[in-house]
């Protein structure tokens, strides 16, 4: 006899009669299992594409691997620097002296906006990104691109015309004399800069792209600073000599030249620390939608996994009689996997179809305007990962529980004896009220076959649930924590004072009578800021000078070790230790050339992030406090930049941002033709990106009470339904339809009650825990907060949730019919 | 099967020889079964009596498989029930065994014909061949308008005619019955004790367990059970009808 027409024959026909039977619940099941398991595929996929969205956009862009800023627009610098070494392409921009106009006079409200133009190279080598329209023609002086900034502050769209005007100079946005050409010009793209979107908000420029062609034949005094993107042969490996040897070049050059004539500059911006900054960023966005793509990919196959173990747990009956009838324990538990096998695949099929149909709303974040393929995307390793852990692991589960009661064999059909729980017994005993009892009886004896309910494995997720919970709200509470609290990333002033856009220069002599003289500033410490290195490796510098009141205390946040008091002494950001691999304790080069000098490191702290000052940028976890005697190991260049290049501010109550920045327009310390800003805290964009993250939390907190609502709920009517048989005995044992209501009610509290007391303490452990990595990464202050208001409310709504998901099945319980329980009997030996 | 051969007489189809069985129930032993012995020959139909709790039910699931006997020897036609695999015992059952329950223990996903189908297609039987004989076994116990039917919405009656037909299904040398009439109203219980009587003439071998007096005096014997062991294993001379079995 072959095995597939006669036993074989039969597991096929069992299989299906179950599947028939238990249809809805494997759709039901599959369904919320690969809903679950299909949101954490999709953020799981949505944070890789979010992370390698930067490196995938300067590929699409043909992005230049460093970028040479020689000044103004030099004929001689522009030869130098397209035959420097390595150079497979060049491109540059200049600014030119081309204005937005409106009946004929050049607008005021826009003088932020900085007209750029270039060769015409900027459609070759570095592409700009569009997140609309087209790239302009460089042949027709009517096409422009503006970026979404510029679009919004001048209410302009794809296709809206604007006057532009060409002036033979101008003076700090002013122009000087008539316009040379004035033109009608068309948005036909709205361009995505880098800086649109991964630096700080000061960076955000509304900017104009205007066409070559319109520029032709405008005076040479139109073209103002120039920078140049350059392509190189082995990529970042040849950024230093290149930049050695321009340095070169210009000292020669600028040898040259009459000593009060600036010459070529020697700024360097490297697209390797551009990617770093970006992915440092990125960073927050990126863990937090790993993490709860995880987690929703964790509880879908968990909760699959213990689905498909109840699954064929409640087929055991069916099974053991197929056993009676003949069946081997093989086949058997061929017949209890059917159920399971169909529910995975199932809910795989959904999972792909929820996966691929979110992808298009990633890379998240405001860098998704960078995206060089936007739309649907199939991240096969995720879906083939994720459809692995969701399949394999839930079949074995459900194997191996189908496998051991195949081997227990028939004995589903013998009357055995069920042990009653002692914990139920000593309760009764104890007096308790009869709905109570029959509330912890049903919660923690799972009964058997058709009456099989997984109570425990629902305690168990009704805890990890909650652990969950508490955890989020931990971690959430932190991140509101940092948001709210500057210290935290390093901030301990209220504001600060630029001027010339950070280039320029404060004398304390003129610079702290005006500060002494304001009545809403109560504090100020001088602080320079500039290029330096340690070790070699580049990074800021900041030297705190004279200080006033509370500017004494406005220093960065020392976590560990203890503040530079004496020359030879420094602190630095941990991120700049660890890529030293030096340590609190150790000595280290500061500075090279001349200046260099041998000093200890006494300390690590949180560095406030100093905004675009001078061109260097110091972030929480990067850069070095130096104490004033070793200022010589900075990269001075003459003019510009320290001693004091930043005024740290204390407001008072009444201090106005716009009043000041008025004030300080008209400040003595400016240099002619320069401005000074006034800002509040600067928020590095990390931590910034890390906010709006957070910002998600509630979302997650909803969804996961909800889940642990709709849970609880499924499991008490699977309860009152397939103990409907001990519900009518309850009744016949005298107990009213509002004492059954009770019963379930009191399981749904049993369940919230359990899973709060475990679930708390649990969740606090773990949402430090993570917390503290999380701010390391970030390099914040760890130190984690509780905050126990948020934690009460949740614990409060973990017992609403467990009273809404008894309400609908405790009004089922009180219907339950004794007539309808005996004929169950029948076939439900219980 | 060499050494059952030796031991079993011709035309007896159970031998069941010093048989013991002790459950371990919370931490004290319980001895169902202290050595029973008991012989039936083919074509004969035995009803089991004896107080409740004397190892009735243990001695029918030991017969049929479904428990493993601590001591003692068992054998159905001449093959050896003890000492064997699960898996053995299922092949055992699919050629051997019919098991008829209090409560029904019907399938539920599937209708009543594909109820008595599955044990004729599960012991090798072509589904072309095992679906009219299905059809005959309904007929012929009186639900055959119910064959499209889930067992769910049948009467208990109903229910328990349905689970004799698919006991039959499989042609079993023994068919056995544990207190078949238990869930059934008087009325119920007679269709059901006229049934067996019919199957009995028809030549099935039956062990039947039952409390009811009445029910027994369908039997051609009966077997007296007291605190673990066989009162009287020997057939009755009244079995005048030990005809040629069914199957
Ligand atoms: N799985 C088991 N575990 C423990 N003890 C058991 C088990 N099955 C039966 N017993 C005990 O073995 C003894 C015999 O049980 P059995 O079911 O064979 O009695 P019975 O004669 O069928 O009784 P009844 O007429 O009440 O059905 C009883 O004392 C019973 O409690
Ligand atoms: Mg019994």
């Amino acid at each position: 006899m072959a095995w597939w027409s006669g036993p074989g024959s039969a597991v096929g026909s069992l299989a299906r009669a179950d599947l028939r039977r238990r249809g809805r619940a494997v759709m039901a099941g599959g369904a919320l299992i690969g809903l679950a398991a299909g949101i954490g595929m999709a953020c799981i996929a949505g944070a890789r594409r979010t992370d390698s969205l930067f490196p995938r956009h300067l590929a699409a862009t043909r992005a230049s691997d460093v970028e040479i800023d020689p000044g103004n627009l030099d004929p001689a610098a522009d030869r130098a620097i397209r035959t420097l070494p390595n150079v497979v392409a060049a491109s540059e921009w200049v600014v030119v002296e081309a204005l937005p106009m409106q009946g004929g006079r050049p607008v005021d409200t826009l003088r932020t906006a900085l007209p750029f133009t270039t060769d015409g190279r900027f459609l070759g080598p570095d592409l700009v990104s569009l997140a609309g329209g087209r790239r302009l023609d460089p042949t027709r002086p009517g096409e422009v691109m503006v970026n979404a900034l510029y679009a919004r502050i001048a209410h302009l769209h794809l296709g809206s015309r604007q006057q532009v005007g060409v002036f033979a100079a101008t003076d700090n946005g002013a122009p000087l004399g008539k316009a040379t050409r004035v033109e009608t010009v068309t948005v036909v793209g709205i361009m995505a800069l880098n800086d649109d979107v991964i630096s700080e908000q000061l960076d955000r420029v509304p900017r104009i792209f205007v066409s070559p062609a319109l520029m032709k034949g405008a005076p040479k005094s139109a073209f103002g600073f120039s920078w140049y993107g350059l392509r190189l042969a082995h990529g970042d490996a040849d950024v230093d000599q290149v930049v050695t040897r321009w340095k070169q070049l210009a000292a020669d050059h600028n040898r040259t030249l009459p000593k009060d004539q600036g010459g070529w500059l020697t700024f360097v911006h490297r697209t390797a620390d551009q990617e770093r900054t970006v992915s440092r960023a990125i960073r927050p966005l990126v863990t937090s939608l790993g993490a709860f793509g995880v987690l929703a990919l964790v509880a879908a196959v968990v909760l699959a996994a213990q689905g498909m173990g109840r699954a064929v747990r409640q087929g055991a009956d069916d099974t053991s009689i197929a056993q009676v009838l003949g069946l081997t324990s093989g086949e058997a538990t061929l017949v209890g996997l059917a159920v399971p096998v169909a529910t995975v695949v199932t809910a795989g099929l959904v999972a792909v179809g929820v996966a691929v149909g979110l992808s298009s709303r990633f890379p998240a974040g405001p860098y998704r305007i960078l995206e060089p393929a936007p739309g649907v995307q199939v991240d096969a390793l995720v879906l083939a990962a994720g459809l692995a852990a969701l399949i394999l692991l839930p079949v074995a589960v459900a194997a191996v529980v189908a496998l051991r009661l195949a081997r227990a064999g028939t004995a589903g059909q013998r009357d055995g004896a069920r042990r009653p729980s002692r914990l139920v017994a000593w309760v009764a005993r104890s007096g308790a009220r009869p709905p109570l009892v029959a509330s912890l009886r049903l919660t923690v004896e799972p009964g058997r076959g058709r009456a099989y309910v997984p109570t425990r494995s629902v305690l168990i997720s009704s805890i990890v649930t909650v652990t969950f919970l508490i955890t989020t709200i931990v971690f959430g509470s932190n991140l509101r924590a940092l948001a709210n609290e500057p210290a935290r990333f390093g901030w301990t002033a209220d504001g600060a004072l630029l001027s010339d856009g950070g280039y320029g220069q404060f004398d304390p002599k003129v610079t702290t009578p005006w500060l002494n003289a304001r009545t809403d500033i109560d504090g100020w410490l001088l602080v320079g800021a500039d290029r330096t290195s340690l070790d070699g490796r580049q990074t800021a510098g900041v030297v705190y000078g004279p200080s006033r009141g509370r500017g004494a205390g406005m220093l960065p946040v020392i976590i560990s070790g203890r503040a530079p008091r004496a020359t030879g002494e420094i602190v630095a950001g941990a991120a700049t230790l660890k890529s030293l691999h030096a340590h609190v304790g150790d000595a280290v080069t500061l500075g090279s050339g001349a200046g260099a000098r041998r000093v200890r490191v006494t300390g690590t702290a949180v560095l406030p992030a100093l905004g675009p000052v001078f061109a260097v940028r110091t972030r929480p976890d990067d850069g070095v406090w130096v104490m004033p005697g070793d200022r010589a190991a900075f990269d001075t260049l003459g003019s510009y930049g320290p001693p004091w290049n930043v005024v740290l501010l204390g407001f008072t109550p009444t201090s106005d941002l716009a009043v000041l920045n008025r004030d300080a327009d008209k400040g003595p310390f400016l240099a002619p033709g320069t401005d000074a800003d006034v800002y509040g805290v600067i928020r590095p964009s990390e931590v910034s990106t890390a906010a709006s993250a957070g910002r998600g939390q509630n979302a997650l907190i909803a969804t996961l009470l909800g889940v642990a609502v709709l849970g609880l709920m499924l499991t008490l009517v699977a309860v009152v339904r397939r103990r409907r048989h001990d519900f009518a005995i309850y009744r016949t044992l005298g107990f009213t339809p509002g004492q059954l209501r009770l019963t379930v009610v009191g399981q749904g509290l049993l369940f919230a009650v359990a899973a709060s007391v475990l679930g708390l303490p649990l969740g606090m452990v773990l949402g430090r825990q993570l917390w503290r990595l999380f701010a390391q990464r970030l390099g914040v202050v760890p130190a984690p907060t509780v905050a126990w208001p948020p934690l009460g409310l949740a614990l409060v709504g973990v017992v609403l949730a467990g009273l809404l998901g008894a309400l609908l099945p405790s009004l089922l319980a009180g219907r339950s019919a004794f007539a309808e329980a005996q004929r169950a009997r029948g076939d439900v030996r219980s | 099967m060499a050494e059952a051969e030796e031991t079993v007489p011709a035309g007896e189809v159970l031998v069941v020889r010093g048989v013991r069985k002790t459950y371990e129930a919370e931490d004290v032993p319980v001895r169902a079964l202290r050595g029973a012995d008991l012989t039936m020959a083919r074509g004969e139909f035995a009803a089991v009596m004896g107080p409740s709790g004397c190892g009735k039910s243990t001695l029918l699931n030991l017969i049929a498989g479904l428990d493993q006997a601590d001591d003692g020897e068992i054998t159905i036609d001449g093959e050896l029930v003890t000492g064997r695999t699960e898996d053995e015992l299922a092949r055992l059952r699919r050629r051997h065994i019919g098991i008829v329950f209090q409560f029904f223990n019907l399938l539920e996903g599937m209708s009543a014909l594909e109820n008595v189908v599955l044990p004729a297609v599960v012991a090798g039987t072509p589904r072309k061949r095992a679906e009219p004989r299905a059809r005959d076994l309904l007929d012929l116990l009186g639900v055959g308008d119910k064959a499209k039917a889930a067992p769910g919405t049948l009467s208990g009656g109903q229910r328990q005619r349905l689970a004799i037909a698919r006991a039959l299904a499989n042609e079993p040398t023994l068919l056995l019955a544990d207190e078949p009439t238990g869930a059934l109203d008087s009325e119920g219980g007679h269709e059901v004790m006229e049934l067996f009587r019919r199957l009995h003439q028809g030549g099935q071998t039956i062990l039947l367990v039952t409390h009811d007096d009445e029910v027994a005096t369908v039997a051609s014997r009966i077997v007296r059970m007291r605190d673990g062991r066989v009162l009287t294993g020997t057939p009755a001379a009244a079995t005048a009808d030990s005809a040629v079995p069914a199957g």
